[in-house]
């Protein structure tokens, strides 16, 4: 149950990716991973964002009664990715318009109520910050990750340069919704098989990788 | 039960509050910055399709078409206009489609730029983004003879002459006035 303050942020990395493990924030992975450059932005916004949202609902968490927690901890959200809208508009435009529509739809990331549900409404406040860190920087990562193998091999650039044999012979349809797919799905394999190669002999509440967080209470131990 | 249901509005009730008032505060930092680097990203494109224009003043008229967004007189650094710059949006093939054009004082085209066709076909429409097809424009007086549509493109082509017309309609209403 104790775990040590490095591991929250480890775990968020590869072992718990929200992305690749938790399969949260789909949304936005296979939408912004067709750039490097808007994939890393959208990564930090939304680091940003989980990072407070765990902070203050993780403060909050005794004062807000459950039967009004997803409303308060939706205006909560709402309004520090406004903020980062509103820093971003006015300090770095060009991120701004690459994000479009998916900065505001951080709000409604799965990533960002899937940890205050799962993590920040039951520990401490360090905790949750250092929980929203880790996640953050696995769903960077993990974007980051697929927005290499799409850009380089979508469309022939990295970070808008472009490469000199790929970017006459791009696969486009990597770039497009069914090439997205099928790299989100073998990533999903890779760290699957690198993290729980394993995990056949495990079952009932240990084979979820939800594990550590719920402890078995979500289900009651079933 | 009753009391768990009074705490539950008034928490939300603050947290909404103290939600807004911060938005309230952030936004009084940022709005005057995003505003004025919106003004200078304006300021850059009309420089682009009429760089002899030292400044820009707006010029308004009540005969402007409705798809008129914007209405500027370029005037060099003695005072003496250039051209005039307007920029007119209108419906496309799947949206709106902004498109500016600088017209000099006897009524021809001097530049067009095209600002936004993004609601258009990449691969069809949106050619118009091109600079082949924008220099067709240079010249051009309000009949648009020497001006050809794209091929396969025709909504997209007919509503970017048609927003240039409106340019032009728009020089004439200003010019008159």
């Amino acid at each position: 149950m104790k775990q040590s303050k490095l591991s929250i942020i480890i775990r968020g990395l590869i072992k718990e990716n929200p992305v690749l493990v938790l399969v949260l924030g789909t949304c936005p992975t296979l939408a912004i991973s067709t750039s490097v450059s808007a994939a890393i932005g959208m990564g930090l916004a939304a680091t940003a964002v989980l990072i407070c949202s765990n902070v203050a609902i993780s403060a909050l968490r005794k004062t807000i009664p459950e039967q009004v927690r997803i409303p308060c901890y939706i205006v909560l959200i709402a309004g520090f990715v406004s903020v980062v809208s509103m820093i971003l508009e006015a300090y770095a435009y060009s991120l701004y318009e690459s994000l479009g529509v998916y900065l505001s739809l951080i709000v409604v990331n799965c990533i960002i109520l899937g940890r205050a549900e799962m993590f920040a409404n039951k520990n401490t406040v360090l905790d949750s910050a250092l929980d929203g860190i880790g996640m953050g920087l696995g769903f960077t990562l993990a974007l980051t990750a697929m927005a290499i193998i799409r850009e380089v091999f979508g469309s022939g650039s990295i970070l808008g340069y472009p490469i000199p044999w790929l970017t006459d012979n791009p696969i486009s349809i990597l770039s497009m919704a069914p090439g997205g797919f099928c790299i989100f799905g073998c990533m999903i394999a890779l760290v699957n098989k690198l993290t729980h190669g394993n995990r056949k002999a495990k079952s009932g509440c240990a084979a979820c990788p939800a594990a550590s967080a719920c402890q078995g209470k979500e289900c009651e131990g079933k | 039960m009753k009391n768990l249901g009074v705490k539950s509005i008034v928490v939300l009730a603050i947290i909404c509050l103290v939600t807004s008032g911060a938005l309230a505060v952030v936004n009084s930092f940022t709005a005057p910055v995003i505003e004025t680097a919106a003004q200078a990203r304006e300021d850059a494109s009309r420089r682009a399709v009429l760089p002899e224009a030292a400044t820009f003043e707006t010029v308004t008229s009540d005969a402007l078409p409705e798809t008129i967004t914007a209405a500027y007189e370029g005037l060099d650094e003695a005072g003496k206009t250039v051209g005039y710059v307007f920029t007119a949006k209108g419906r496309g093939f799947d949206g709106d489609i902004t498109v500016m054009a600088a017209i000099e004082p006897g009524g021809t085209i001097l530049h067009v730029a095209t600002i936004d066709v993004t609601s258009e076909t990449k691969t069809l429409g949106g050619q118009t983004a091109s600079e082949s097809y924008t220099s067709q424009y240079a010249g051009q007086d309000a009949s648009l003879a020497g001006v050809d549509a794209i091929s396969g493109a025709t909504i997209t082509s007919e509503a970017y002459e048609g927003c240039i017309l409106d340019c032009f309609a728009a020089f004439d209403a200003v010019k008159g006035g």
